[in-house]
């Protein structure tokens, strides 16, 4: 029983580690804690997996669950106050060559930046809209939000981006 | 997104990514995880009788450690004044020394500046305050060890040290001997090459006839307990020294991979065989040349 719910939870491991680590390292922003709560949310499928019913997709159910545990990650840090940017210059993985890319290379870690000061909610639609390439419905499953919201966030979301850009500034506060 | 159209840019973001390693290493700490959560998954079960004989077990011991108060029973004080030196203990492992830091002993290798463990003494109120503190990914009894042995394993991911490994070997009733060992600073062969001839002072320890075979880190497969490295290199090959190797020995040793359930052999040539993981994830050829064991790994779905 229990090796045929390890087995089903590793497949979707194999299927959707991609999608898991490459949320919450946005999400996040360092890659040691990223990989912790890829950790943890595997093994919250594997703990919840008898009550999954089919009624949304696999790959929208691990979202929402690593979703509750990027959000409880968040709220430490927020008191903690021990976010860090330096870490982040250097934790951030790549999969192209680094060194023919540096250019993108250096975009990708500013982009990634900016994404993490903006505020939970734009950052977590940002990330499932235009990184995970979810659809409006999925995100709104996950978010447990209406579509509308989610639409309008998401406008939001991207007007607080492109004034980062556009000005170089930052985006502070709810 | 600067002068780079803002739409085109989140095909570039998108490419972020963790390489195989990374994502074979966390496959292996959920497997453990899982592997180790047995008591959280299987529920309590509440049996009345039970608690009779909790009750009186909890009388017997009371009872007996009274008696021992009373009689100043000179076992129950030997054991209390244990004090950790070099002289407390012994075991084949070449070119250590302890130096005294505290209450503790912390543990060098040859010239090395660094400790790569330590050696306390510990009650047990201070043992569980350590695994609960931890981030503890394996906790596991050692059977068949010189003594009863369990040990823990810490996901530390610092910069020179990935695991650390806790053994805790009982004294007395409130006193234990906990042992860390850093990996990699220590292999893992010396871990247990440690841990497997350890002998303790005042203590006898029981020599298993049987081969005893232990696993490396997350790792699934399992080694014999009484190798030697003799290299460990980046490309997936490890050589290790098999003092008691035999063709008996190997042939024992294939046996108990296949027993284990989680290996399929694919070939064997000689002392020389090939196994997946039921997974099909791993692929280990392990090859006995003399008393040279060598393991090579491969990893057929995970593109580097």
């Amino acid at each position: 029983m229990n090796k045929g719910k390890e087995e089903l939870v590793m497949s979707w491991y194999e299927e959707y580690y991609d999608d898991i680590y490459r949320f919450i390292l946005y999400m996040i922003g360092d890659r040691q804690c990223c990989e912790d709560l890829v950790h943890d949310t595997f093994l919250r499928v594997y703990t919840a997996v008898d009550g999954f019913e089919n009624r949304s997709a696999v790959k929208t159910w691990l979202f929402s669950i690593a979703k509750y545990l990027v959000i409880d990650e968040i709220r430490k840090r927020n008191r903690k106050r021990i976010f860090s940017t330096v870490m982040l210059n250097q934790e951030i993985p790549s999969p192209f060559n680094l060194e023919l890319h540096i250019e993108n290379k250096e975009f990708v870690l500013q982009q990634m930046e900016k994404i993490q000061k903006l505020k939970p909610n734009y950052r977590l639609v940002i990330t499932l809209k235009k990184i995970e390439d979810c659809t409006t419905k999925e995100i709104a499953e996950i978010l447990v939000w209406s579509e509308t919201k989610v639409r309008k966030t998401l406008s939001r979301a991207l007007q607080s981006l492109k004034k980062m850009n556009e000005v170089g500034g930052e985006i502070h506060g709810e | 997104m600067e002068n780079k159209n803002f739409e085109d840019q989140w095909e570039l973001l998108k490419q972020v990514g963790s390489t195989g390693t990374q994502k074979e290493a966390i496959r292996k700490r959920i497997q453990a995880t899982i592997l180790n959560q047995p008591s959280k998954t299987r529920g309590f079960q509440f049996h009345p009788w039970k608690s009779i004989i909790a009750a009186s077990l909890l009388i017997v011991i009371l009872g007996g450690s009274l008696f021992m108060l009373i009689e100043d029973n000179p076992i129950q004080n030997s054991t209390s004044s244990y004090t950790i030196d070099n002289d407390s203990f012994s075991w084949k492992l070449d070119d250590v020394t302890g130096e005294k830091a505290g209450e503790k002993l912390e543990l060098y290798h040859k010239n090395n500046p660094s400790p790569f463990g330590t050696v306390t003494e510990v009650t047990e109120k201070e043992m569980t305050t350590t695994i609960k503190s931890k981030s503890m990914f394996v906790e596991r009894e050692l059977e068949d060890f010189p003594y009863k042995t369990i040990m823990y394993i810490e996901h530390v991911k610092m910069q020179d040290v990935a695991i650390r490994y806790y053994f805790f070997v009982p004294m007395s009733a409130e006193k234990w001997i906990q042992f860390t060992f850093d990996y990699p600073k220590l292999e893992y062969a010396e871990i247990f090459r440690a841990m497997s001839t350890l002998e303790l002072k005042g203590k006898k320890p029981y020599h298993s006839t049987e081969q005893l075979y232990v696993n490396h880190g997350y790792g699934r497969m399992i080694y014999p307990v009484d190798l030697e490295s003799v290299s460990i290199t980046a490309n997936n090959i490890e050589v290790y020294r098999w003092e008691e190797a035999s063709t008996q020995s190997y042939n024992q040793y294939v046996m108990k991979i296949l027993q284990d359930g989680n290996w399929n052999q694919e070939s064997r040539a000689g002392l020389s065989s090939t196994f997946a993981s039921v997974d099909g994830n791993e692929v280990i050829t392990i090859t006995l040349n003399g008393n040279d064991l060598t393991y090579e790994y491969f990893y057929p779905n995970h593109e580097e």
